[in-house]
Formats: C-alpha cells, sequence, structure tokens
C-alpha cells in the first residue's frame, strides 16, 4: 500500500531507536529495517571465564574479524584507526561502555570560539532538552554538580561507587588540584548496589546492568506501532523524482524488496549512512543521493585514542565494577592559547581486565610472566580521548572489490592522523603520566595511538545552513531530496573529545520532535 | 575450514615454537607450545577464515625470510634470532601479528591450570565484594570547591 508509512528508518541502532520511538509515539507510522537481528541474552556470553575469547571473536567490535553475515568489509589498509561497531537491534548499544558524557556548548562553536574549522548549525541549548530526555529513557547514572559542564538535572540514577581504584585516581586528580568527576553513564547503578563483582572485558557486561536501546526505546516504540524488519540491508534509496524519494530497496533473505514511504531516515552511523547514499547514485545523482556539496563521505573524524596504564604497588584485585564508567577529567578540554594545539581531550579512567586482555598489554617472551604477576588486578588505566578536527581529506568511499554477503560493494577508509590531533595526545601523555604518577604507579604502559579504536564515526554527512558545504540543513533534512533525513552521527561538524552517543541520541530526538512540529 | 588441511606439520611446528617464546614456562607451569595448547587453539579460533588466513601470512613471512632460508629453517635459528624476526613481524605485519597474539594468550589464559594458578576461577570472578559497593558523597568534597569553568557561548 503505497505512502502508508510515515517513516522508513533504516538502522535501529542508538539513534534509529530513539527517532522511531518519539515518531510513532506522535502517532506516525514507522518501519526500521535493521541489517541484524534480535540479540537474546543467551546469545550473550555469559560466562564470564569465556568472554575474552568471546571479545576476540564472536563479539569482537572490529566488524572485519567478526564477519557476521550482516557486516560489510571494510578495507582500513590506508588508516591508522580502523573502525568499529556492531549490526543488530540495539545496535552498538548491544556493545558499548555506556559512557554517556555530552558535548560543551563550546564543541558546537569552535570557528567562533577558536576561529577553526566550522560552526554547528545548531547549538547546546537546541539539543540540551534532548540530552534530557534521553538520559530519562537510557537510565543515566551520574551525579549532578560537574564544574566542567552546564548544570543538568539530577540524574536518574545514582552514581556508581568509585571503588578502590577510583578513589585512588580521584585523591591522585585532588592533589594536583584537577579537574575529575563520576562518568555519566548508561549503567544501572541500582542494579550494582547488589552486584559488585567483576563485569568483563571489553563491555561484554550482564545484559540487566546496562542500558540499550533494543530494550529502553524499542519495547515501547514497538507498543507505539512500530515494526521492526530484522536482517534486512538497505541496497539503494528509490527515488520518485530529482527531490523526492519513493521508498528504499532492501535485501532480506536473497531476495530484493521494495519498501515504500512518505519519509527515508538514514540512522546507520556515519560509514553505513553514506555508504547507502554513494550506492543510490542515479544519473542526475552520480555521485549519490545528497552529495551535490561533493561532501558527502568526507570530513570523517574518529576520536584518536592514546592508551597509558599503570601499575599500582600491592596485590590489589581491582577487577570490581564496570570496566570503563568510573570517572573522567576534563581539565584539559578547552583550546589553551598557551598550548600548540586547538582544542582538547579527556581522560576515562579504565579499570582492569580478565587475563587474557591483562596479557595482550603486556610485552611476550621471557619476561611475560612477570609482568603479568605485577600487573594482574594491580593497574589503573587511562584512555585519553582526543577531538578530531574534520578534515575533507579524511573520508570513506564505496569499495567495489570487497563486496558483502549480498553483494553490494564493502567500504574503503582514508583516513590520516592529524597534526593538531597528535600534539592533543603527547601533550594528553604528558599529563596522564603526572596522574598516574601521583596515583603510586610504578610501572607504564603506554599506547600512543589506539589502532582498534574507531568506535566513535562522525562527520561524514554533516549538517550546515550552507548547501555547498554541508549535506543537510540544521533539521537532518538532505539539502538535496525533500524527504530524506539524518540522525546518526554523520551529521556532526566538529567531534568534541567525548563519547558521541548520547549527542547522537539527542540529536535524533531533536530532528523528530521539529518533524512533529512541522519544521523542516 | 581445519587446520590440518591448511598447515603441514613443519608449520605446526612453527607455531609451537613461537607459542613457546611468546608464552616461556614458568615455575609451576609448561611453555604454551609444550603445554599442548595448539590443539585448544585450534578448537577454539581455527573455525575462523580470518584467524587461519592471518597464521598463514605469518608462516609465509616466516618461510620467505632471508635468515630463515640460509640457515635451512627456523629451527636452525638462535632463540635471540627468532625473536627478532617475531619482532620484525609484530613491526611490520601489525594486524596478522595481533591475531596471532590474541589466538596465543586468548588459548593460554583459557586453560584451567593456568587460570587456578592465578586465581581466576569461577569462585573468585562470580564473588561479589561487599565493602565497596557503597557511593561516598565526601569524595566529590575537593572538586566541588573547583569553580564551574566550561566555557559559555
Amino acid at each position: 500500500m503505497k505512502n502508508i508509512i510515515d517513516y522508513i528508518v533504516i538502522g535501529a541502532g542508538a539513534s534509529g531507536s530513539a527517532f522511531a520511538w518519539k515518531m510513532s509515539k506522535s502517532g506516525a507510522k514507522v518501519v526500521c529495517l535493521e541489517q541484524g537481528d534480535y540479540v537474546k541474552n543467551n546469545q550473550y556470553p555469559l560466562d564470564k571465564k569465556n568472554i575474552e575469547v568471546s571479545a576476540l571473536k564472536d563479539w569482537n567490535w572490529n566488524p572485519n574479524i567478526r564477519k557476521n553475515k550482516f557486516d560489510y568489509p571494510i578495507d582500513n589498509s590506508n588508516s591508522p584507526i580502523h573502525p568499529l561497531m556492531y549490526s543488530s537491534v540495539g545496535g552498538s548499544t548491544l556493545h558499548y561502555t555506556a559512557h554517556t558524557p555530552r558535548f560543551h556548548p563550546s564543541d558546537f562553536k569552535v570557528k567562533t570560539m577558536d576561529n577553526i574549522s566550522s560552526d554547528w548549525p545548531i547549538s547546546y541549548n537546541d539539543l540540551e532538552k534532548f540530552y534530557d530526555e534521553n538520559d530519562e529513557i537510557m537510565l543515566c547514572s551520574g551525579v549532578s554538580g560537574d564544574p566542567a559542564n552546564p548544570p543538568r538535572p539530577k540524574r536518574p540514577l545514582g552514581p556508581i561507587p568509585l571503588g578502590k581504584d577510583g578513589e585512588i585516581i580521584a585523591s591522585a586528580f585532588d592533589k594536583l588540584h584537577w579537574h575529575w568527576w563520576p562518568s555519566d553513564s548508561y549503567v544501572n547503578s541500582e542494579y550494582f548496589k547488589n552486584n559488585w563483582k567483576f563485569y568483563g572485558s571489553h563491555a561484554l557486561m550482564d545484559r540487566n546492568s546496562i542500558s540499550s536501546t533494543d530494550q529502553n526505546y524499542l519495547k515501547q516504540a514497538s507498543k507505539f506501532g512500530t515494526k521492526i524488519i530484522t536482517n534486512s540491508r538497505v541496497s539503494k534509496i528509490i527515488l520518485e523524482n530529482n527531490y523526492k524519494a519513493r521508498g528504499v530497496k532492501y535485501i532480506k533473505d536473497g531476495k530484493e524488496h521494495l519498501i515504500e514511504g512518505k519519509n527515508i531516515v538514514l540512522a546507520s552511523n556515519a560509514i553505513g549512512t553514506p555508504r547507502i547514499l554513494l550506492m543510490s547514485a542515479t544519473n542526475n545523482h552520480e555521485n549519490g543521493i545528497g552529495n551535490s556539496s561533493g561532501i558527502l563521505g568526507k570530513n570523517l573524524m574518529f576520536h584518536p585514542y592514546s592508551f597509558i596504564r599503570g601499575v599500582l604497588p600491592g596485590n590489589n584485585k581491582f577487577f570490581y565494577g564496570p570496566n570503563a564508567n568510573i570517572l573522567m577529567s576534563q581539565q584539559f578540554y578547552e583550546t589553551d592559547q598557551n598550548k600548540d594545539f586547538y582544542r582538547g581531550f579527556t581522560l576515562q579512567m579504565v579499570r582492569n581486565n580478565g587475563p587474557a586482555f591483562t596479557a595482550l598489554e603486556l610485552g611476550w617472551g621471557d619476561n611475560h610472566h612477570n609482568e603479568f604477576k605485577r600487573s594482574f588486578g594491580n593497574t589503573v588505566g587511562f584512555s585519553i580521548i582526543a577531538e578530531d578536527l574534520p578534515e575533507e581529506t579524511n573520508y570513506i568511499s564505496l569499495d567495489n572489490k570487497n563486496l558483502d554477503s549480498d553483494g553490494l560493494p564493502g567500504i574503503s577508509v582514508n583516513y590520516n592522523l592529524s597534526t593538531n590531533s597528535r600534539k592533543i595526545l603527547d601533550f594528553a601523555m604528558r599529563k596522564t603520566r603526572e596522574v598516574l604518577i601521583q596515583a603510586g604507579a610504578e610501572i607504564l604502559y603506554e599506547t600512543p595511538l589506539m589502532r582498534y579504536a574507531g568506535w566513535h564515526l562522525m562527520g561524514t554527512a554533516r549538517m550546515g545552513n550552507d548547501p555547498k558545504n554541508s549535506v543537510t540543513n540544521k533539521f537532518g533534512r538532505l539539502h538535496d531530496v525533500e524527504n530524506i533525513y539524518i540522525v546518526d552521527g554523520s551529521l556532526f561538524v566538529t567531534s568534541a573529545s567525548v563519547n558521541p552517543t548520547p549527542t547522537i541520541q539527542a540529536l535524533a530526538l531533536y530532528v523528530a520532535e521539529n518533524l512533529i512540529r512541522g519544521q523542516s | 575450514m581445519k587446520f590440518k588441511e591448511i598447515f603441514n606439520d613443519n608449520d605446526k611446528r612453527i607455531i609451537k615454537e613461537i607459542m613457546n617464546i611468546m608464552v616461556p614456562e614458568n615455575e609451576e607451569i609448561e611453555a604454551a607450545g609444550d603445554k599442548g595448547l595448539f590443539n585448544e587453539m585450534e578448537k577454539i579460533f581455527f573455525d575462523s577464515k580470518v584467524h587461519v588466513n592471518s597464521f598463514r601470512r605469518i608462516l609465509d613471512a616466516i618461510h620467505l625470510n632471508i635468515d630463515v632460508r640460509l640457515s635451512g629453517s627456523f629451527f636452525s635459528l638462535t632463540k635471540e634470532n627468532k625473536i627478532e624476526i617475531l619482532k620484525n613481524l609484530e613491526k611490520n605485519m601489525f594486524d596478522e601479528f595481533q591475531i596471532l597474539k590474541e589466538s596465543i594468550f586468548g588459548t593460554y589464559y583459557s586453560d584451567s591450570e593456568v587460570l587456578k594458578k592465578i586465581g581466576w576461577d569461577n569462585d573468585f570472578i562470580n564473588k561479589t565484594e561487599v565493602k565497596e559497593n557503597v557511593w561516598n558523597p565526601k569524595i566529590l568534597e575537593k572538586v566541588k570547591k573547583i569553580e564551574p569553568f566550561w566555557k559559555k557561548i
């Protein structure tokens, strides 16, 4: 039945779920196409002894290693950082640390503040109420009052205890007179009250302890009428005319289907979304739909990560509690005119892993056992997350040599770490050493650039007011086609230096609400 | 894809030797290769084409190594030479070597004898620690004194 569907949402992950929930709640008819499947609790690795092997294979963050049927190949040979993602109902929220800080107001206005890059066409104020709404639905744990961030309402759930290791680090920050604050997270602090134990490496935590959009958004969205079609990979957006889409073609069980709807909403992450638009090229959109500016797929941003782990003296057994949602420091978040780089970074404390991942951070060979004995359970680590600025020379393109299981093109990533990002990381590593030494660390293990750390995919279909240098308008609608919207991290103009999930979800809710109000 | 179909006996010997070098014996446990973990690694990781292919490329690089060719085999080299070759592979074939490392450590640290020795048994990993699970608001006393410093715009 033609045009009975109001919104065809492509992707049922962090952003597509939030969008589907809000639109279906308003009475719109929504269908979500998801290339992955539902993941039941019993499909998750439950035996903690096997968690690490699972994280190295079937639950590897890297689609090139996991190679599930719903993954598409990504050629990383021209990138020092490899993109990571998970396709399923719930998307990457089924396999994330759920560390959920917000962008700062300055992050939306780096051109105005620092005369670099571009401003977003929207501000923190435009997103603030959607951050709040999302935090309520995703059940944010945390504590208000962070001096590095604008005030925000009381967190829906209380903070997660820091643990002994977290308290040692907090004390080190205090001695240095540096900012730190307990991390906002979508990990359920109530659950932890009676379950303070080892929660596993690589974000493979107990499903009951963490929020994900299959549970927190889509269950309710389904009650409002959202229909989710799984194992369905979109191959092409079909246009009715040059300026209007008619529907999408998707492949399910090897057969191609056409679904028609009034609006198309892309929520497939900053690699999957431009991939679909590029695959949808027509004679009149020969470089892909929405690409009259020529920048679709360009300005790819990751968050470049460094990592330092310090070994504390003693036999500590610092395993208890969530792996990464402990505390963060934004002491060096903003541009400082006295430094030789723009923007800054966030430090995020990371707890001990299980044995295999502990070993992988150490050397191999004759000294391995000594290093392991010294490190296992005795470390505190810091992920250093740097702001990445957009550059058109960092881009994704279709890779017609490597095809997915349905014969569609894979993706080639072309990315170089900028001089600015390297300078941020080098400075940040020096400051991280200071904290760890202040905390008593005796040995440091350092990774100057984490290769398998492309969790945060951003910027490949940026929003803006000028169609010449942006892909969508400030409401997420393509400049070139009147009824195609983007609601994921592709929209980001700049990247900030925090995990992007709450901002991605707030953007999805913002786009949805404006559509409900008739603004697009 | 079966391991036996991919690697010949010489390849397997080289992999066991690499396992021994990367995870040598300690006072209580044999080295990873001598301990027979090669078969475990096959069960855990070699149903994955990515893993098999990575090992294949590493082995091919070893076979082509000039020192290996001059001396006739990997086993003719001194331990120091072998370590040097592995370190070069780690540097020049990072992705493949990472998978090799993950497979070896993933297997070694799944072995029940190893886990028992390091105290990583079910009793420990499922234990609930009750002393640490309380939020202590006093911890914020100092940092709360910092004036808000986010930039308004």
